[in-house]
């Protein structure tokens, strides 16, 4: 039975590389062949904007775009999201607008490993 | 007792680690695996035998190494690794995840 690993994140996609390392692990789960769900809120959910276009910076919004296309299931706090001024469409394909009580938890009730990338 | 990966993304100077891993896990029960500032726990003298004093085994990423114009060769404690070998350590050779 495949193993599942839950990524929660919940820094801004600017303020450190918190959002890259949870990238980088969730890409390092899925070439390792594990089932790989990730959940972003509170200030995690700037990384999944649409048309970021950082100079210097790895763009973690195309990241999680290519992470989804890899078969990771992505989704992030509807409340956040709205609190924050984003609408519906704003975000990178593949990724679900959910909730804490729906896919955070039926993410974590799957799981075998939780890992939270916070500060 | 649980094995225990903690991650730690801070540097020690911003949140000593140590005493929340004591307080968790014993030590030879525990992995501490550095990200980012983290890896200055394992870089300077004083800090890395605290964080070797608390886990048995110290992870450290390599790209955040690097990044920080580290080497390998500069750790005073345990070792670089690659994604993939973090990996294999979060889901198979430790049971739980505790983020400090």
């Amino acid at each position: 039975m495949t193993k599942t690993l839950t990524i929660i994140w919940r820094s801004g996609s600017m303020m450190a590389m918190d959002s890259n390392v949870a990238t980088k692990l969730a890409a390092a789960a899925l070439r390792k062949g594990y089932k790989v769900n990730m959940f972003g809120y509170g200030e995690g959910i700037t990384a999944v904007k649409k048309g970021q276009a950082p100079k210097r910076f790895p763009n973690v919004g195309e990241e999680i775009e290519e992470l989804a296309k890899a078969g990771a299931k992505i989704s992030l706090c509807e409340t956040c999201y709205a609190a924050r001024g984003f609408q519906r469409g704003e975000e990178v394909e593949g990724v679900k607008i959910g909730s804490l009580t729906n896919e955070l938890f039926g993410f974590i009730s799957e799981s075998d490993r939780l890992v939270t990338i916070a500060r | 007792m649980v094995r225990t990966a903690f991650i730690v993304i801070r540097s020690p100077q911003e949140l000593d680690p140590v005493e929340t891993m004591h307080r968790l896990a014993d030590r030879d029960d525990s992995t501490a695996i550095l990200f980012e500032d983290g890896v200055y726990n394992a870089l300077q003298p004083k800090r890395s035998a605290l964080i070797a004093n608390a886990a048995a085994d110290v992870i450290v990423a390599h790209d955040d190494l690097e990044a920080r114009g580290f080497r390998e060769s500069d750790l005073k404690v345990g070792k670089a690794a690659d994604y993939d070998q973090i990996i294999e350590t979060i889901m198979e050779r430790t049971e739980r995840t505790v983020t400090i």
